[in-house]
């Protein structure tokens, strides 16, 4: 048995920012909630967490990170504050995306929220999990899960729907492979549909949950790294975010003259 | 001691080692021109996707290219004014690389930087002097007495010099970003064809409106427009000259003003605009005539880039300022609010 290791898992994908210290396989997590101070809070709250069990940044393995979808910003904030850190402790970036790290966390931090614990406590052997959330724009990101042995397996990668093919999509994955699975779907982007929950609620033929004030956690990142095993390992600290969102409509200009070869031609 | 300057703060990707004792020893550049041209400006969201690609190679780069791995001091980075996305890029990765580093950090004053910028050449001015800076977002007259040490004299009401030149080169449909391709077009032009005002020259103070000069251009360009909608190419070029002049002519009438009213006897021009060659030649001729210098930072530091945060960080952290690990960014921060050193 190797000694456990200690690491650092860092979220800021939503208005919720959270950090994560592992230390002997115990989790240590900060947060705060305050939108838009993402930036300000973060690295005070990994300085408290490392202060308070004595370490420093190079006793660390990794650093974890969730990569996306969420808050552009978020995302950038995350991704830069690890970069910094880890190419400064000459430590390997772990990353995951936003979705999987709420699954997760939905998965274990559930006891505050009486719908998911009643279905969490029933331990069933397996347990459709959904994560969405509010990408804005009336759009939704999310991806589907299946919770079995408490490992998440992904059956669906994170994507961006609207919320009409949001519901349709979810209810054929629950006809088709989990009618008898209890569900819960987790994240600010069931709160998109509230209106159309009862729709996906008839597919199911079990017990059903529905929490959209669980919000992506530093301590899933951190428990998808090691229990899943989930995350693309990056040594050099170079990461690419997972915005799904890149074909924005922002208007290219109009020309009068033939645009320089360069780029691309418009016409007058 | 020794520094890395990044900077973020619109569409470059800068990253620079300054030495206080050794100088500057390397700076690299990422420009994000090609991305914004398609769209004729910068697109705030793009900026900031592009930083965060390209930050960290560029200093792996940087520090490896000038052996600084194991040897930087402290960081300084470009906290504003500026895009606040791109800002948080540059903020977010410097301040955590120094906690990592266990050295200090700085944000930088972007507009500070750019006035420093002369002072990484040889032969630098001495303090006092009076600064103009001049760029796409700001156009600024300001006594310098020392580092830290500004009193606005005088600044833009609406537009920015710089932010002009780029609209009427649209106008032109001269690619972004128009200022440079506007400066070229000039070159081919009669001076003397078209006279444009020289506004808010004809009354004291040392503030500047550049927004009437900008519709002056877009009439002028409308009355002489063909079938195409812009105007032959030689009237393009004769109202490019007009336009530059006229930009030219006032930021020197209000630098000469400036000078006499300090009784100050050297100028610095900073920021994207000190580039232009004909702002430099007749800013040389005027002083001349009131026994005035000019000093500028050579054509790479005139626009955005690392050395200068590199150099405005390291002044300020050597007398032992620095931030907390509250990193806070400004998109808009008054000069004149900044410490002393």
């Amino acid at each position: 048995m190797s000694l456990p290791e200690s690491y650092l898992a860092l979220d800021a994908s939503t208005e919720k920012c959270s950090v994560t210290l592992v230390v002997e396989g115990r989790f240590h997590s900060r947060e705060c909630n305050i939108p838009r101070s993402h930036a300000k809070v973060m690295l005070p709250l990994i300085q408290e967490l490392l202060n308070e069990h004595g370490m420093t940044l190079r006793e660390l393995s990794k650093i974890v990170v969730s990569r996306g979808p969420g808050s552009f910003t978020g995302i950038r904030i995350c991704l830069s504050i690890a970069q910094g850190l880890a190419y400064g402790s000459g430590l390997p970036i772990v990353s995951v995306d936003s979705l999987a790290a709420l699954a997760k966390y939905a998965s274990i931090a559930a006891t505050p929220h009486p719908g998911l614990h009643s279905i969490l406590s029933s331990s069933p052997s397996r347990l459709l999990i959904i994560p969405a959330l509010d990408a804005r724009m009336n759009e939704i990101y999310w991806s589907a899960n299946i919770l079995e042995n408490n490992l998440i397996k992904h059956i669906s990668e994170p994507t961006l729907s609207s919320p009409v093919d949001f519901v349709a999509e979810v209810s054929a994955i629950i006809s088709q492979q989990a009618a008898n699975t209890p569900f819960v779907g987790v994240g600010h982007g069931w709160e998109v549909v509230t209106d159309q929950i009862d729709i996906i609620q008839t597919k199911c033929s079990a017990a059903t949950a529905f929490d959209a004030s669980i919000l992506p956690h530093a301590e899933g990142a951190a428990r998808l790294v090691l229990d899943e095993k989930f995350g693309e390992v990056s040594e050099d600290g170079v990461i690419e975010p997972l915005y799904i969102r890149n074909e924005v409509a922002w208007e290219k200009r109009k020309r009068i003259r033939p645009a320089p070869q360069t780029a691309p031609q418009k016409d007058s | 001691m020794r520094i890395l300057g990044i900077e973020t703060s619109c569409d470059e990707t800068g990253v620079a080692v300054y030495d206080s004792e050794q100088g500057l020893l390397g700076h690299r550049l990422y420009s994000q021109i090609k991305l914004h041209s398609e769209y004729g400006g910068v697109v705030p969201e793009l900026a900031s996707r592009d930083h965060v690609r390209k930050l960290l190679p560029l200093i792996e780069d940087v520090l490896t290219g000038t052996d600084s791995k194991d040897a930087i001091d402290g960081v300084a980075f470009t906290s504003g004014p500026g895009l606040i996305g791109a800002l948080l890029v540059g903020a977010c990765v410097g301040r955590s690389l120094a906690m990592a580093w266990n050295c200090p950090a700085i944000g930088v004053h972007h507009m500070e930087g750019h006035l420093l910028a002369p002072l990484l050449e040889d032969n630098p001015p001495e303090f006092p002097f009076v600064a103009l800076l001049v760029s796409g977002g700001h156009t600024q007259l300001v006594a310098v007495k020392g580092i830290g040490q500004y009193e606005m004299l005088g600044e833009s009401l609406d537009d920015a010099a710089g932010e002009a030149f780029d609209k009427a080169a649209k106008m032109l449909d001269l690619d972004y970003p128009g200022g440079p391709n506007l400066a070229k077009l000039a070159e081919q032009g009669d001076v003397t064809r078209f006279k444009f005002p020289r506004p808010m020259t004809d009354r004291p103070g040392l503030d500047f409106s550049f927004s009437g000069l900008k519709t002056f251009t877009l009439n002028t360009v409308a009355e002489h427009s063909l079938a195409s909608g812009l105007p032959d190419d030689q009237t393009c070029a004769d109202i490019a000259a007009a336009f530059q002049e006229a930009v030219v002519d006032t930021l020197v009438i209000k630098c000469r003003r400036a000078l006499q009213q300090t009784g100050l006897k050297r100028l610095i021009i900073a920021g994207g605009v000190s580039a232009n060659s004909r702002l430099r030649e007749k800013l040389q001729q005027a002083l001349a005539k009131i026994q005035s210098e000019v000093f500028y930072a050579r054509h790479e530091f005139c626009t955005d880039n690392g050395a200068m945060i590199a150099f405005a960080g390291c002044q300020r952290l050597l007398v032992g300022q620095q931030d907390d690990v509250v990193i806070d960014v400004k998109p808009r921060w008054p000069l004149q609010t900044l410490s002393a050193v």
